[in-house]
């Protein structure tokens, strides 16, 4: 086995200063970039600091690496997506980003936090945030937009009905916005941090839970990442019963996400059928895993116990999407064919494509804007590019409307893998072989338990495709198989930006419509 | 004495009847999409929540915080005390002018957009905003709508409006359809009524009444801010407005008004029947549409404007 298969990415090591070129080269190549990635190597006796930025480039992961120092050039004007990386590694490191054109502090508010805290450094001793107290170290500084009859509307971060914490800054002129700003990182968990000095096993129990509805597809990244470090090649069977949980849980999301586009343009009487179904199918969930959610529904190498599909089970599943089918094909039907509805969710929150390209958006976002962007397709993981052939698929208008046909599109994507997957189950392994499944799983966990660590440690990275997008992890070990250094990227926080240029043009009243035409996760993209 | 007897028991019956067909539009609306829903007198049991809760007022507001509630309110009961639902001396009658009913409910769109403006909250601006755009444009209808019936009836007071509709009604039907006798002006102005009254009342397609969304709300985000007595008040205010309207709709559909303590109780059933059918209508219309574009409202309340027009040339006419 290659390095580069081993690790999931083919590394350059480059100098600082030839990032912005080399960047350059692979963007213009057709690449994009899928996230960046800070090291403190104070235990590991190389040079302290060390960054990697992560490309997708012709269906393969290029890793550029280099050594920052103290600061390393912003890539802000070239690639418009790293300009949220590189406030964040200002923030969790202390590594200057230069010529960065908006540099406050993205996760560590002002309000609270000293300028010197950088939580994820190796000698960060922990500090209690004292706050709140306002304008404690400083003030967080919006932008404006000045001029006649301009004024300013706050929305959040303490929202009414259940909605987690964003703040949302509109400015506006009458009813059309000038310019919107998000601040979010309203509940910073520290899941990176808490991870570091954990084995595998341990963690996995921690990103599980990083987004609660995108638990399983997390799960699937951050194990992919993990059995590269362990160097375990999962069987046949686990892969199989993989890949139905994943389409599973990406089938409840976007059923879910259809009904909330119906409720709220007010129609309830659809939102309600399909909100039916979704119940139908978390009911499933719970039987088939004893979760309705499919949390702790894997472990390192296998599946656990609760969570195992024998034939009937897969009966039942494929039982029920017949009936999840038709309700989403009435869904469709109204979606396309009734006026009222077309009217409300054409042409409303429209990401241009260059906007997508720009804002390395991923997931129903990006493909609604004609990306064709889908991790299954473009870095194959489990059972897909093997058994299973995704056609890559893509709309071009980019707004609420196509947003709602691509989701409708994934999840009848979603229902026609899972019924072929539960069709070809029983057939592709017997019960009598359950034991021997077994076998060789404990005999991956006791490799685990053995050791089988190089010194200087291992690293890897994982890849899955939410239902939002593309999920991705970046994990690396010492020499004892703790986790050193645990990077999560969600597929929200690539795509959180891409509304504040979304919603230019459109009136406020349309915003919490095209906010759930992308519904991305808080919690995701705050860790 | 009988007469303020009677109009007393007609003006407490729709008081108190108006959370409930409030909360049955409501629970229709729940029913039909297969919800459980509320109880039917759920809104009474808000609002008696809501008197014995404690009143959060900004320190950013002025008096009109305190007292606009009450003006609120009470325009809307002298609106519902001149109202001939189902008796035709009401409480309020020599008040029954036409032009006193179209602008005390003027007069409560102010006082709400201005307690909503004072509130000092980026909500309520937004609130009172979209209620002026939307009562800019449906005012001129509703005048039209009654200055159509006055010209008519040749009438100016409503009681007499509705006593000479229903007069006429029963000597056509008796006698046949000639004369001058329309079916075709009252029916135009009921539909452009149904149309006020959805867009008046905050209902869908023109807002939303069960969205917690702020940014998206009309009415609701003119009462965001309220709490407590204050807060019941106004809903109650918005209960009374909705039966107002239904119960202008039922004049117009089949007037029958009781003439004396005799005609009564067939006269109750009846409006009380009128009055859930319309609530039913609404619940209806309301399930199958979705909410449209706050930008498109425009378009559905020039068609009530351009009906209440033609109604009026008609009337003019003397068809």
């Amino acid at each position: 086995m290659d390095e580069s298969a081993e690790k999931g990415f083919e590394e350059e090591i480059i100098g600082k200063n030839e990032l912005r070129d080399k960047t350059n080269g692979i963007i213009y190549g057709g690449g994009y970039l899928l996230g960046v990635v800070a090291l403190d190597n104070l235990l590991m006796s190389k040079d302290r600091f060390e960054i990697k930025y992560f490309f997708v480039s012709g269906r393969r992961i290029k890793s550029l690496a280099f050594l920052p120092g103290d600061s390393f050039p912003s890539l802000s004007d070239i690639c418009p997506s790293a300009k949220l990386y590189e406030r964040e590694i200002a923030d969790m490191f202390g590594i200057m980003p230069l010529n960065h054109p908006d540099l406050k502090p993205l996760m560590l508010f002002p309000e609270n936090w000293d300028a010197a805290v950088h939580p994820l450094r190796k000698d960060y001793g922990g500090v209690k945030c004292i706050g709140p107290d306002f304008k404690r170290y400083g003030e967080y500084k919006y932008k404006k937009v000045y001029g006649d009859g301009i004024f300013e509307v706050p929305v959040g971060p303490i929202h009414a009905g259940i909605i987690e914490s964003g703040h949302f800054r509109f400015s506006l002129r009458g009813e059309p916005i000038l310019q919107l700003e998000i601040r979010h990182f309203w509940k910073h968990r520290g899941v990176e941090k808490l991870c570091e000095g954990k084995s595998l096993s341990e963690a996995l129990k921690i990103v599980s839970r990083i987004s609660g509805d995108n638990s399983v597809n997390i799960t699937l990244a951050y194990l992919t990442a993990a059995e590269r470090i362990l160097g375990i090649n999962v069987p046949q069977k686990v892969k199989h019963i993989r890949v139905i949980f994943a389409e599973l849980e990406r089938l409840w999301n976007n059923v879910r996400d259809i009904g909330f586009i119906f409720m709220d343009i007010g129609f309830n009487l659809w939102a309600q059928n399909l909100f039916v179904v979704l119940e139908d199918i978390l009911r499933m969930n719970k039987s088939v895993t004893s979760h309705r959610y499919m949390f702790d529904i894997f472990r390192i190498g296998g599946i656990s116990d609760t969570a195992y599909i024998d034939g009937a089970k897969a009966g039942d599943i494929a039982g029920l999407l017949e009936k999840v089918k038709d309700e989403l094909k009435k869904a469709e039907k109204i979606v396309l064919n009734s006026p009222s509805v077309t009217d409300r969710i054409e042409l409303a929150g429209k990401i241009n494509k260059k906007t997508a390209q720009e804002l390395s958006l991923c997931g129903v976002c990006a493909r609604a804007s004609g990306l064709k962007r889908d991790t299954r397709i473009e870095i194959p993981y489990l059972l897909y590019g093997e058994n299973i052939k995704i056609e890559p698929a893509a709309f071009e208008e980019g707004d609420v409307f196509a947003r709602t046909r691509m989701r409708i599109k994934d999840a009848f994507e979603s229902i026609k893998i899972i019924t072929s997957l539960c069709r070809s189950l029983p057939g592709l392994l017997p019960e009598a072989e359950t034991a021997a499944d077994k076998e060789a799983a404990d005999a991956a966990s006791n490799t685990i338990a053995a050791g089988i660590f190089r010194a200087g440690g291992r690293e890897a990275i994982g890849n899955a495709e939410t239902s939002r997008g593309n999920a991705f992890f970046y994990i690396s070990t010492d020499g004892e198989g703790k986790i050193y250094r645990l990077k999560y990227i969600d597929p929200s926080f690539r795509n959180w930006p891409a509304i504040q240029y979304g919603i230019l043009g459109d009136i406020i009243a349309d915003f919490p419509l095209v906010n759930k035409s992308m519904n991305l996760s808080y919690a995701g993209n705050d860790l | 004495m009988a007469e303020i007897g009677l109009g007393l028991f007609q003006f407490f019956l729709i008081l108190g009847l108006a959370p409930f067909f409030a909360g049955i539009i409501h629970k229709l609306k729940q029913n039909f999409r297969g919800q459980k829903g509320i109880k039917i007198t759920q809104f009474y049991t808000n609002f008696f929540k809501l008197l014995k809760k404690e009143a959060v007022i900004s320190s950013e507001s002025s008096y009109i915080s305190k007292i606009a509630p009450y003006i609120i309110l009470s325009v809307n009961l002298l609106v519902l005390g001149i109202l001939p639902a189902f008796y035709r001396y009401p409480l309020f009658a020599p008040l029954s002018d036409i032009i006193v009913i179209v602008y005390a409910l003027s007069a409560a769109t102010f006082f709400i957009t201005l307690y909503s403006l004072d509130q000092g909250s980026p909500f309520g601006g937004l609130g009172g905003e979209r209620e002026w755009f939307l009562t800019m444009l449906s005012e001129p209808s509703l005048i039209f709508i009654f200055v159509a019936l006055a010209i008519y009836s040749k009438k100016g007071m409503i009681t007499e409006i509705f006593y000479y509709i229903q007069k006429n009604a029963a000597v056509a039907v008796s006698n046949g359809f000639h004369g001058h006798f329309s079916i075709a002006i009252p029916f135009m102005l009921l539909i452009s009524l149904f149309i006020l009254g959805l867009s008046e009342n905050a209902r869908i397609p023109i807002d939303n009444p069960e969205t917690h969304l702020e940014l998206t709300m009309i009415h609701e985000a003119n009462i965001l801010e309220a709490s407590g007595k204050y807060l019941g008040m106004l809903e109650y205010s918005a209960y009374i407005k909705l039966s107002i309207f239904l119960t202008f709709m039922s004049l117009i559909l089949f007037p029958y008004m009781a003439g004396n303590a005799a005609e009564l109780p067939f006269a109750v059933l009846l409006y009380l029947f009128k009055m859930l059918m319309l609530c039913f209508i609404i619940a209806i219309f309301e399930v199958l549409n979705p909410k449209m574009r706050l930008f498109r409202a425009p378009n559905m309340l020039s068609v009530a404007f351009i009906i209440s027009l033609i109604a009026m040339i008609l009337s003019v006419r003397g068809v």
